[in-house]
């Protein structure tokens, strides 16, 4: 029943078993349909892990990679060549932060997205194409195909991305910060669209950010990420209401709000680790107000209610005041 | 009270191939002692501009600028290092406005050597007490930019702009570019310092939260034009203007209850190069009315203190 | 692999400097003497002897001599050149960067020049009408190369010029000569010392050949790229007279060119590639 199944992942900088790592024993599950946030500081390691799936990290990383990521019961990380094309684009398509990288500049946007749609089996390309413009509702979509790249703004060309990444009806589009470039209204437009998709192809998602109010409007489950590691998981309403890790309750609380204006907000003290400083132990007790002697030890994923788990000797205590 | 900084109809507009660009037009805001202001827009609004022009960096194409009054142009040279200092600007970027050659006690030390007459050890104290000030300690003087993290890097440019004492902070963006566990650290700083030090400060953003943090007062400002400004506690909870309550809208809470957008935005933000008549937000205007498309809405003030632009607005039309 | 090749330039490039600086006090024979009753001897290991290790050119010079008192011209070219391009180049490039408008235009235009001349022509040229001469030869290679530093300067300024730092340095009231001594110099210095050695092989390469054309370092000083001429006519006979100043040129160009890319890689590696 699970699409993509995360086994115990670990990234190094190598083949070097003593190469820092920048993910450690991560296990994740993506369900069909279902929308995942993958959220995280700079240096989390959430966009090596979105990487990861599609085998797209760069060769050192490659080489320290370990763990099992399930593809319909089969293992990606050992994957040869055509298999693993025939995976990309066609099972799982993906779009980043700056749509520049995903667009190629010299050719028009009506060649680029029936190139799509000819390797997914469509013969009535002109039309196919400017459906799948019309689609993702952009405006004169006929006139647009003979439009290229850098005459679109940032969120026409990441709506274009979109429409050529769902040209073969792929299963999970991985979304790398898609809207971290973008402004707030067009941001919003963007993540209505996404939903508005997902609602009429069923893919599921995995959205890799840095931002609350993303998450809260898009996702059905969340995954915080800290240091290399996954520090708790469960459904968003869940996670929002009843964080239970002291970095979630931290994080949430220090977002600013339009709602109130408190005289100070309250703070993590300190700054993520770097790759290569991570403190031994559970990676946050240098920064958390609940640490105690038993954070030297790394705590396990622990299952607080029926998927909700964190990893933190003090999961189940009230933060103090 | 007379205001530290003025900007008078204040406009910029820039000769280009395309035609004349208006990234400023009739922009007056007055930055009052102790007293916070935010400008908020989204990109291409003219925040930017607005800042080059605050801190001489370009000059004005209409209205001007005014330091207690007197206009930039008019100031002597005398008055002008007592703008330099008075104003002082932390950017965005930590990583660019921090030369990297330079170590941490030079580039603290570079305003205060150009505009006081302090001399050597007054400066060196100086630095050192302003690094504590921003939590940092003396002895990162002797580093360089390279050993700090982004949020380290963003309190040595606090440091800086605060060792001329100055008056006003014009703050452009400062926590953007940050994670969000060291924008709250960053945030804090800001507004410790502001109250500890009595300063004024001008809070450029596209945020409407941190705004809402930061500032007493708010001017949206969409296409290069002010559409509405008020109290922040006012724009950020009962917007009047249609763009104000898009932006708010699509400020998004950190909530998955909260209500969706009653009326998205449609379409995208135009051209500056080619602004729409009227009412420049008429073309992504759920309310958008003929006159909206003819005729430039005026300010108008109401009894809350704010002023709004929009023809609906002020005719009671909705 | 890479480490040892790198490692190997920067050696043989430490044995060139040194044997420039001190090798002539170290060689016995005077490398402008020479005795017609031992001209064109062979080296040690093709029947020669002890007293001339390399042999001797026509005119009975010791040629290990001349090959050290070579790398001291060669290096001493070098130095002169790139001291006088490089700063010519790079305040010319700085100001058309940093100054922009029809300045930049101009200057730009002075670059395209530069470029276009044919060097060894414009060699020919000035060695026709004064004769060879150091100075000559310092001024054409001068003349023609500092337009890679301008376009580099100019480049790596308009780049800096954009950075928060200078903006800031400007709404202090700074001037522009502290603006470009304190933010601009020191963060296009890098580049340019990149640029300044992969110069050298070119360089070292010029003055030979224009020597070799004999428009160069005059006779009787030996220099290496002259040193091959001389034995062009005894090439099949004492092949030692032309082939050991063309392995000493072969050896430090090399040895110039692996160290310059290295650096090129860990400074800036986008620049790899944009110099000559």
């Amino acid at each position: 029943m699970t699409l993509l199944s995360i086994r115990n992942l670990t990234v190094r900088l190598g083949r070097d078993a003593l190469a820092p790592t920048i993910l450690e024993e991560v296990s994740l599950d993506v369900m069909p349909g279902e929308t995942l946030g993958l959220v995280g500081e700079s240096g989390s390691g959430k966009s090596t892990l979105g990487m990861s799936v599609l085998r797209l990290t760069p060769p050192r990383l490659a080489e320290g990679t370990s763990g099992e990521i399930l593809w319909d019961g089969r293992d990606i990380l050992t994957m040869r060549g055509r298999d693993l094309r025939a995976l990309r684009g066609a099972e799982i398509s993906m779009i980043l932060q700056d749509p520049m990288a995903s667009l190629n500049p010299v050719f028009s946007i009506g060649s680029q997205l029936t190139e799509a749609l000819r390797r997914a089996g469509r013969s009535d390309l002109m039309q196919a194409a400017e459906a799948a413009l019309a689609e993702v509702r952009i405006p004169s979509p006929a006139e647009r195909l003979r439009s290229y790249p850098h005459q679109m703004s940032g969120g026409m060309r990441q709506r274009v991305v979109s429409a050529i990444g769902l040209a073969q009806e792929p299963r999970l589009i991985i979304c790398d910060e898609p809207t971290t470039a973008l402004d707030a209204t067009i941001q919003y437009q963007f993540l209505e669209l996404l939903r508005a998709l997902q609602g009429a192809h069923g893919m599921a998602m995995l959205f890799v950010t840095h931002d609350f109010g993303v998450v809260a409007r898009i996702c059905d489950r969340v995954a915080v990420m800290y240091a290399g590691r996954i520090v708790e998981t469960g459904p968003v309403r869940e996670i929002f209401s009843n964080p239970r890790h002291p970095y979630t309750r931290a994080l949430l609380a220090a977002v600013p709000s339009t709602s109130t204006a408190p005289d100070r907000l309250p703070v993590i003290e300190g700054a993520p680790p770097s790759i290569g400083n991570r403190p031994g132990g559970c990676a946050f007790h240098p920064r958390c107000p609940m640490a105690g002697p038993d954070c030297q030890r790394q705590p396990p994923m622990e299952r607080l209610a029926p998927r909700h788990e964190a990893a933190c000797w003090r999961a189940r205590e009230e933060a103090a005041a | 009270m007379n205001a530290i900084l003025s900007t008078h109809a204040l406009g910029r507009t820039f000769r280009t191939r395309g035609g004349p660009l208006h990234a400023l037009s009739d922009v007056s805001i007055d930055c009052m002692p102790r007293h916070s202001l935010g400008v908020v827009g989204e990109s291409g609004c003219g925040k930017t501009t607005l800042n080059r022009l605050i801190l001489m960096l370009d000059t004005p194409t209409e209205g001007e600028v005014r330091f207690k009054g007197k206009p930039l142009r008019m100031l002597s040279v005398a008055e002008r290092r007592a703008y330099r200092r008075a104003v002082q600007p932390v950017f965005q970027n930590p990583y660019s406005s921090l030369n990297p050659r330079l170590r941490v006690r030079r580039i603290i030390r570079e305003p205060l050597a150009a505009n006081t007459d302090l001399s050597g050890p007054q400066i060196d104290a100086r630095v050192d007490e302003v690094l504590e000030a921003v939590g940092l300690t003396a002895r990162d003087a002797n580093r360089l930019p390279a050993e700090f993290s982004g949020g380290q890097r963003q309190r040595i440019a606090i440091a800086r702009a605060l060792a001329s004492k100055p008056e006003l902070m014009l703050l452009d963006e400062p926590v953007s570019s940050q994670d969000i566990s060291i924008r709250a650290q960053i945030l804090n700083v800001l507004t410790e310092l502001r109250d500890e030090y009595g300063l004024a400060t001008l809070f450029v953003s596209h945020d409407l939260a941190t705004v809402r943090f930061m500032c007493d007062e708010v001017v949206v400002i969409y296409l290069g034009r002010i559409v509405e400004h008020g109290p922040a506690n006012l724009i950020c909870t009962a917007p009047r203007h249609p763009y104000t309550q898009a932006l708010l809208a699509a400020t998004l809470p950190a909530d998955p209850d909260a209500p969706a957008m009653a009326v998205p935005p449609e379409g995208e933000i135009p051209s500056p190069l080619a602004p729409p008549p009227g009412c420049a937000y008429h073309t992504r205007c759920p309310f958008a009315r003929e006159i909206c498309r003819s005729v430039r809405p005026r300010a108008e003030a109401d009894e809350a203190g704010g002023a709004v632009a929009c023809h609906m607005v002020n005719q009671g039309g909705w | 692999m890479q480490n040892v090749t790198f490692r190997a330039a920067l050696v043989l490039l430490a044995l060139f400097v040194l044997t420039a600086v001190f090798g002539p006090y170290l060689v016995e024979h005077d490398p402008l003497k020479g005795s017609l009753r031992a001209r064109l001897e062979p080296p040690l290991w093709a029947g020669g002897t002890s007293e001339h290790l390399l042999g001797t050119d026509r005119l009975g010079r010791d040629m290990l001599a001349r090959i050290v008192s070579g790398a001291r011209i060669s290096l001493t070219v070098c130095v002169v050149v790139i001291a006088i391009a490089g700063s010519i180049g790079t305040a010319l490039g700085m100001l058309s960067g940093y100054v922009g408008g029809w300045l930049d235009r101009v200057l730009m235009r002075l670059v395209d020049l530069a470029l276009s001349l044919p060097v060894i022509l414009l060699a020919l040229l000035v060695g026709a009408v004064s004769g060879p001469s150091f100075g000559n030869i310092v001024l054409v290679i001068s003349l023609v190369l500092w337009s890679q530093y301008a376009r580099m300067a100019r480049g790596e300024t308009l780049r800096v010029k954009n950075e928060d730092y200078v903006d800031l340095a400007r709404t202090s009231g700074l001037g522009h000569v502290r603006i470009i001594a304190r933010h601009i110099l020191p963060n296009i210095a890098p580049a340019l010392i990149v640029v300044a050695t992969l110069q050298v092989g070119v360089v070292i390469v010029l003055e030979a050949s224009l020597s070799f054309l004999g428009v160069g370092v005059p006779p009787p000083n030996p220099s290496w790229g002259s040193m091959v001429a001389d034995g062009r006519s005894y090439v099949v006979t004492a092949w030692w007279v032309s082939l050991f100043p063309g392995i000493a040129i072969l050896l430090v160009v090399m040895a110039v060119n692996i160290v310059g890319d290295a650096l090129t890689d860990r400074i800036n590696p986008a620049l790899r590639g944009r110099t000559a």
